[in-house]
């Protein structure tokens, strides 16, 4: 509780003018004291709103969400009520809005008068991207009428509203990791057996079901053939996302990272509702590890992880070197969601040797350009260098047989990922026209 | 509203002292009318200051408040036109009175129209009863000797502290 008083001041001017007058002998300067000791008068007189009787403002926060996708928005209803025995005639209430929160519609303050039992109310919108965003209480002023008294304190009131990434519904994405997990999912386990795609034939052993009897084959060759089908089990799916403040782009009043974020919750539910063990690093300032899981409950600590996530440098983890091996079961799918530097390709490579790599790379090019101010010449030559530096790096991984995902952040996510899975041939193709055109 | 409030009931008071300034000698003019020139400028540039986003500057207005009394005590002292100059002083304390309430108002978008008229009321109500109490003092005319003057200093002293000390919260 901290208070503010004017009454010294005016005291102190009284005194002057009295001393000035009494010293000079000029009754007329005597007088001049008169307005303010009157002032003086009327605001000990008003303090008894502020200070004589014990003040009980209570607070009470209402948030229409707890949770929410980032972009939406939550209202946020606030009520003070006048517990106490006397008016307050002048009251100042702001709330304490968390940083990172943008206010849509609506006052955060409010400049008011409280009777007891009355009631004030402030109700307002807000959105943000992402973030757990934690409200303390609301800053009140009180003063008397004429503010000679002023008294600033603090009422608690808490709340809590988290904005998740949003995220985007994907659709067959095909991962093919070396190895799988015993139950049966959506993923290929490259092993024959019960399955729905034919995998190969067998001799028959006692106990095959008929119906998987291969007659064509048994004809053929004149003995009881089985066909099998390939098994398809869930996975072990790591995603890594890079939070490294070097490699965010900040363009516009944007971060490409931001984006990587949303595209990192859009995988994780994809591959949650796939039946797959998803966990997930954030590689940045540190390293964020959410240990992997199946189902509903993982797909919230994962998108919790993805909510508090803050990019950051650190000198341990200014390349993907420092990347923990350990945390990922051998043979496993990771998916890297970077822009990608130089050095990384090399630590890709590796990583490909022992994993099965898929990398989501948003185009920070792509990113900039559509938020440059102006385009000349000299952004078009930039533009084409960075660019064919940019694809010999993404073919330098596609021969390496990582699995790229080159994303323009402004172009829907589902679509980027169905070109990328696309057959060879016609990724090939694909890749020759966009390289001819460019984008003025 | 009430930013225009305060700067018009100080621009009156300029006026009125500098009505007042016009009928003394040169010297005492030209100090007058200057002080208050450079006691007017200090709280107009304070209150733009604030407005640009330097709170710092408000000290500013208190030397202007400085100022402007010390102009009205300057005039009082040569005997130009006491009414006028009392009139000014509370127009001066209206003024200041108003600006404090309109920097506490500010960054408010939404302000209760019975808070800004129950401030103006009681501020109003206030200056008019000192004005007025003022000039009703202006008529009163007796002859007070040193010792007398020096037990009312003591007395006012007195009572100041003793008003403080009243005004002091209970906690």
């Amino acid at each position: 509780m901290r208070e503010f008083r004017s009454l010294p001041l005016w005291a102190t001017l009284i005194l002057l003018l009295l001393a000035g007058g009494f010293l000079l002998r000029r009754g007329e300067i005597l007088l001049l004291a008169l307005p303010s000791l009157i002032y003086l008068i009327a605001g000990v007189w008003a303090n008894s709103s502020v200070s004589a009787g014990p003040i009980k403002l209570v607070a009470k926060r209402e948030l229409s969400d707890r949770q929410l996708p980032g972009h939406e928005e939550a209202v946020v209803r606030l009520e003070v009520r006048n517990e106490g025995s006397h008016r307050v005639s002048e009251l100042r209430l702001r709330d304490r809005l968390p940083q990172g929160l943008t206010v849509v519609e609506g006052e955060t303050g409010l400049v008011t008068s409280l009777g007891p039992g009355e009631r004030a109310e402030l109700e307002y919108r807000v959105t943000a991207a992402r973030g757990r965003f934690v409200f303390t209480g609301v800053e009140a002023a009180l003063a008397d009428s004429l503010g000679l008294n002023l008294l600033e304190l603090e009422l608690p009131c808490p709340g809590e509203l988290s904005f998740v990434p949003r995220f985007e519904e994907l659709k067959e994405i095909t991962i093919a990791p070396r190895r799988t997990r015993v139950y049966s999912g959506a993923v290929k386990a490259r092993l024959g057996g019960a399955g729905v795609e034919f995998f190969g034939t067998r001799e028959y052993h006692q106990g095959d079901e008929l119906r998987r009897i291969d007659w064509n084959a048994t004809a053929r060759l004149g003995r009881l053939i089985t066909a099998e089908f390939e098994q398809e089990r869930v996975a072990d799916v790591s995603l890594i996302l890079d939070a490294r403040a070097r490699a965010d782009v900040l363009a516009g009043g944007e971060s490409l990272f931001e984006y990587a974020v949303e595209a990192a919750a859009s995988l994780a539910r994809y591959f949650i509702k796939e039946g797959n063990r998803v966990g997930l690093l954030s590689y940045g300032r540190f390293l964020d590890w959410t240990f992997p899981g199946y189902g509903r409950w993982q797909l919230v600590k994962l998108l919790e992880a993805l909510t508090r996530v803050e990019k950051g440098d650190s000198v341990a983890f200014e390349g993907l070197e420092n990347i923990p091996r350990r945390l990922f079961p051998p043979g496993s799918q990771l998916v890297l969601i970077s822009r990608l530097l130089e050095g990384d390709i090399e630590v890709l490579r590796q990583l490909r040797a022992i994993y099965a790599v898929i990398v989501l790379s948003p185009d920070p090019l792509a990113f900039e350009l559509a938020r440059l101010p102006r385009r000349d010449r000299a952004v078009e030559l930039a533009w084409r260098i960075e660019r064919l530096k940019r694809e010999l790096m993404l073919a330098q991984l596609r021969e390496a047989g990582v699995r790229v995902i080159d994303w323009q952040v402004d172009q829907p996510l589902k679509g980027a990922v169905k070109r990328a899975l696309l057959r060879p041939q016609l990724q090939r193709r694909l890749l020759q026209r966009q390289r001819g055109r460019a984008p003025w | 509203m009430v930013t225009w409030l305060a700067r018009t009931a100080l621009f009156l008071a300029g006026g009125l002292l500098a009505r007042a300034f016009s009928t003394a000698p040169v010297w005492a003019r030209f100090g007058g009318e200057g002080l208050l020139l450079a006691s007017l400028a200090l709280w107009l540039g304070s209150s733009f200051s604030r407005k640009a986003g330097h709170p710092a500057w408000d000290r500013l207005s208190l030397l202007g408040l400085g100022g402007l009394i010390g102009s009205a005590v300057g005039a009082l002292y040569f005997e130009l036109s006491p009414p006028l100059v009392l009139t000014a002083a509370s127009l001066v304390f209206l003024g200041w009175d108003l600006d404090l309430f309109a920097r506490r108002l500010s960054g408010f978008a939404r302000i209760e129209g019975s808070v800004v008229r129950r401030h103006l009321q009681s501020a109003g109500l206030v200056a008019a009863c000192g004005l007025g109490l003022a000039l009703l003092g202006l008529n009163l005319r007796f002859a007070l000797g040193f010792g007398l003057a020096l037990l009312l200093a003591f007395a006012s002293f007195a009572s100041l502290v003793a008003i403080l000390r009243l005004a002091r919260p209970s906690s």
